[in-house]
């Protein structure tokens, strides 16, 4: 397989996770996307040292989460620096009268899981998005399988409050 | 009744190994509040699932356009798979074979002698070609100019009549022997 096939393939399969990932750090799509386009530019330029398949998989997922938290870092020092500069208070998400249930559902949840600390969404979002298994989170986290479980449930018992805190329906 | 939330969660996931499964499975059967937890914790993964997501795919074709861009991986239009219908296909065929005809018709057939020779030799590195008509010397000439043939055999027709050159000459039996020897032998 020449090269631009082999990225091609680990393009194709390993995206759709990791947009998910950096969508649910920024919360933009096209922020996301951005994110991602630099993972694999990154990726790309190292493809000979990289080994492929799964350990191609953890190390994009590594790139762009730590990626997307940077970004979010820096984004969070603007706004800062502009509220300081303007002494805005900051604004909540406003409630379009013309969404739909569904929508406002989504942007619900989605603001519930971005109140998650990080370190317990983004196993979240692995698991519930991504489908990974907790052996292939704790390889792409380098953290231990028992540390993912115990992620994995506080993450669920920190989100079914916030989501009930929210007044979103949860059964 | 005691039970660990880190293991429903698990159980959920399909992460606990069989044993455990098992053992969970008998508690959740004598434990309500173990059993509410589990409905909780599947609850929350449709109510994650059922909000929907945005569209990611047109964002993952969009993506890769720009990364075969910035990479420079675009496949040289030379490379690049063409997909025809078969009509269109059989058409184009049917219209080059019309046309061939038309030029053939008009042009009429080509001229014999050499003009054969030299469009076999342009497309054969190796051909035997029948050639009728054509100057022996043209022929050698043409080749010669042309430095197309290392090595070229010639079959002379059965019943050929050489026209004899020069003046005939005179000579000893041993003499023309010896005229396809070598100097050593």
């Amino acid at each position: 397989m020449d090269k631009r096939a082999e990225f091609k393939a680990v393009y194709d399969a390993v995206y759709p996770l990791i947009v998910r990932i950096c969508y649910s750090i920024t919360g933009e799509l096209h922020v996301a996307e951005e994110l991602c386009q630099d993972a694999f530019i990154r990726y790309y330029q190292r493809i000979d040292t990289i080994p492929t398949g799964e350990q191609a998989k953890f190390w994009l997922i590594r790139v762009s989460k730590n990626l997307a938290l940077n970004h979010e870092k820096q984004r969070g020092r603007e706004r800062n620096a502009y509220q300081r500069a303007y002494r805005q208070p900051k604004k909540g998400p406003e409630s379009g009268e013309t969404s739909v249930l569904r929508a406002e559902a989504f942007q619900a949840v989605q603001q519930a899981l971005r109140e998650l600390p990080e370190n317990l969404r983004t196993v979240l979002v692995m698991r519930e998005y991504g489908n990974l298994s907790y052996r292939e989170i704790a390889e792409s986290l380098q953290i231990s399988e028992s540390n993912v479980k115990v992620r994995m449930h506080r993450a669920r018992e920190r989100l079914g409050q916030v989501l009930k805190e929210a007044d979103i329906y949860v059964p | 009744m005691y039970h660990n939330g880190e293991d429903i969660s698990a159980y959920l996931d399909g992460e606990l190994p069989a044993d455990a499964a098992r053992e969970l499975e008998r508690k959740l059967e004598a434990d309500i509040a173990a059993r509410e937890e589990l409905e909780q914790l599947r609850g929350l993964r449709s109510t994650l699932h059922d909000a929907g997501e945005p569209d990611f795919q047109a964002g993952q074709e969009r993506v890769w356009m720009s990364l075969e861009s910035q990479l420079g991986l675009k496949t040289p239009l030379w490379r690049r798979r063409v997909s025809l219908p078969y009509p269109a296909v059989a058409a184009a065929a049917v219209a080059v074979f019309a046309l061939a005809g038309l030029l053939v018709w008009f042009v009429g057939p080509s001229s014999t002698g050499l003009g054969d020779f030299e469009s076999a030799a342009a497309t054969a590195a190796n051909a035997q070609i029948a050639v009728g008509g054509v100057d022996g010397e043209e022929l050698l000439g043409w080749l010669r100019e042309q430095d197309l043939a290392g090595d070229v055999s010639m079959e002379l027709p059965e019943n050929a009549h050489f026209r004899i050159m020069g003046e005939p000459q005179l000579m000893k039996a041993a003499e023309f022997r010896g005229r396809g020897e070598s100097p050593d032998g």
